[in-house]
């Protein structure tokens, strides 16, 4: 359904240096698939989703590769074209629910505003689709709710509203970058459970970007383990979690914190900072941070290994 | 409660009317020497004052102003004769005239300008647009009027020099008289616009270029929502915010620019008056005229909060 090809985006920085955000990254999402795209921040996570819904910044543009939805290239279509499909087949939910609704006009405005763009529909049934949709997404009151204006709800229930002004066009594809980072961990858990119902009930794909490793164990079939705009590792969620290859996952994976008392360090904090992009490590960028350095490491990038059903781009494989 | 606000007003006039009559009083010159005939008596002068109630402290002065004010009666012109609130009601259609269309006709030019070079940031247009601004605001007001006055008027005679009508058209019909009114207005206004215009529009085109990098905005587009109603919609109405505070406040300067204004161009506004009033020392038409744009001005601010609370729905008046 959406594959990328060796996807490459670059930043344009003032005085003509280019720093390359997304570096090479290709992977395929099927028909019904929850995928995790993990990383710490500034690994290039949400560049690569902004890229594929072609809503990247002035400076940032995609310098080569291929973004194929259906087998079309969407780097090829026209603006319009291009509208067409965002929203209706691929949709994006953001980090911060109450900053992506606009604070001077009604959920009620909005939520017709995006169904009259996309269905031909009067106001009396664009009103009810989204009075419906807004019980689905279990807001008390839809009628209430419908008048009144994003600061009037909380970030929990703003995010669920988002949900619904996203899915009530039935997306097939939905890519959500962060969605419960700004919340509650009990309200997170709600979110995570209704998107996991809705996805099942319209039968969508969904990549769920995120840095919180319980999230993506919890939602995801297969996940993908990003590192300075590459991916390092990927595979399915239960062998990535029970038997991480990558050094980078394995550390990102000992430094979830663990709730027993019993341990005497809990977790252990990454290693080192992540190097700045604009000087990115020579050979296999994550050398100066990884416990397992080979003596190559410095001097050549790592190919992608094929390893027990999973993608590892790491020296130890060869 | 909309009422307490206009209760509000009332300490406010008098701290405007007092430091006014003070610093009326405080200017050196004598209304008696500006209108009694120079072969009066000096014994006969003192006379005249008593009569005016001028040998009076000023404190003592301010308070007869005042209980008179409270009877509804703003005294008699020194220079004529004439009843002051009769002067002002004359003169107030002339200066609400200019200063209405003026401020609609800066707000017809600012939002596209502003949008459009905000949304087209650094085009060839947008480049045009910042030039002609900053020219518009270094050009100072009574510089500019009297450049247009002596080029169009003068030298090119396609405007009248003086006036707001012409006096011979007393019989003709209403369209005549309109058109003339327009002719007579077209200098007076255009100083007024070329000044008012360009700090807004530099405003507005700063305030686009931010709003448009907003959450909202980028989650509009990535709900297939059109470029044009993302600018002419979402980021038009965010925009008008500070446009409608600065005007609220900018309201005095329009008021107390077009005193300048209308004496330039002789515009028989109230304006005119008040600056007559303070060459002729002609003291209760000065006080009159203080009075009366103090009110205007207030009513202005007023208006801007009132409207300010109608688009902004965060904001209530309490």
């Amino acid at each position: 359904m959406l594959e990328l090809k060796k996807l490459r985006t670059l930043f344009e920085l003032s005085g003509g240096k280019t720093v390359t955000a997304v570096d090479g990254v290709s992977f395929e999402i099927k028909p019904g698939e929850v995928v995790g795209l993990v990383g710490e921040s500034g690994s290039g996570k949400s560049v690569t989703a902004l890229s594929i819904m072609g809503l990247l910044a002035a400076n940032s543009r995609v310098e080569s590769g291929e973004i194929l939805w259906d087998g079309r290239n969407l780097l090829e279509l026209t603006l319009s074209e291009l509208r067409k499909l965002r929203g209706r087949d691929i949709a994006l939910i953001f980090q911060n629910p109450l900053a992506a609704l606009n604070p001077v006009f009604t959920i009620g405005n909005q939520m017709v505003e995006t169904i009259q763009e996309h269905f031909s529909l009067d106001y009396k049934k664009s009103k009810d689709l989204a009075l419906s949709w807004l019980k689905k997404v279990n807001i008390p009151d839809p009628e209430a709710r419908f008048d009144q204006y994003p600061h009037e709800c909380s970030l929990g229930m703003c995010q669920r509203i988002m949900i619904a002004i996203t899915l009530v066009m039935k997306p097939r594809l939905l890519i959500a970058d962060e969605p419960t980072a700004s919340l509650d961990v009990t309200i997170q858990a709600q979110i995570l459970h209704l998107l996991a119902e809705l996805k099942d009930e319209l039968d969508m794909s969904v990549l769920l970007v995120s840095h919180d490793m319980g999230v993506v164990a919890q939602q995801c079939d297969r996940v993908m383990v990003m590192y300075l705009g590459q991916i390092v590792e990927e595979g399915p969620t239960d062998k990535i979690f029970a038997d991480p290859k990558h050094p980078y996952t394995k550390a990102l994976l000992r430094a979830i914190p663990v709730p027993d008392p019993s341990k005497k360090h809990a977790f252990e904090p990454l290693a080192g900072d992540i190097p700045s992009p604009l000087n990115i490590p020579s050979g296999c960028s994550f050398h100066p941070r990884c416990s397992e350095k080979l003596p190559g490491c410095e001097s050549q990038s790592p190919g992608i290994y094929s390893v027990q059903g999973c993608r590892v781009a790491c020296h130890l494989f060869k | 409660m909309i009422f307490r606000r206009i209760l509000g007003f009332i300490p406010l006039i008098f701290g405007i009317t007092f430091i006014s009559f003070m610093i009326m009083h405080a200017a050196p010159g004598d209304p008696t020497m500006m209108f009694v005939d120079p072969s009066v008596q000096i014994q006969d002068m003192a006379q005249v004052k008593a009569n005016l109630g001028l040998d009076k402290p000023v404190l003592v002065q301010y308070f007869f102003w005042l209980k008179e004010i409270g009877k509804g009666n703003l005294g008699f012109s020194y220079v004529s004769g004439q009843p002051v609130l009769d002067l002002l009601w004359e003169r107030l259609p002339a200066t609400l005239l200019l200063s209405v269309s003026s401020l609609i006709l800066i707000l017809c030019f600012t939002f596209p300008l502003g949008l459009l070079s905000g949304y087209k940031k650094d085009s060839f247009f947008d480049r045009a647009v910042t030039f002609l601004s900053f020219l518009g605001m270094s050009l100072p007001t009574f510089w500019l009027g009297l450049m247009l006055l002596l080029l169009f008027s003068l030298r090119w005679s396609l405007f009248p020099t003086f006036g707001f009508i012409d006096p011979f058209l007393e019989d003709a019909s209403l369209w005549a008289r309109a058109v003339s009114v327009l002719h007579h207005m077209f200098l007076p206004l255009l100083t007024i616009l070329i000044g008012g215009l360009a700090g807004l529009i530099r405003f507005n085109r700063f305030s686009i270029i931010e709003i448009l990098s907003q959450d909202y905005i980028q989650a509009g587009r990535a709900r297939g929502l059109s470029e044009r109603r993302l600018l002419f919609k979402h980021a038009f109405k965010n925009a008008a915010l500070p446009i409608v505070t600065i005007l609220g406040a900018g309201l005095s300067g329009l008021i107390g620019g077009s005193f300048v204004i209308e004496y330039i161009f002789s515009w028989p506004g109230m304006g005119q008056l008040g600056v007559s009033a303070v060459f002729a020392r002609d003291y209760p038409v000065l006080m009159g005229s203080i009075l009366f744009s103090s009110i205007l001005i207030m009513l202005g601010n007023f208006l801007a909060d009132l409207s300010y609370s109608k688009i902004d729905p965060r904001v209530r008046i309490r």
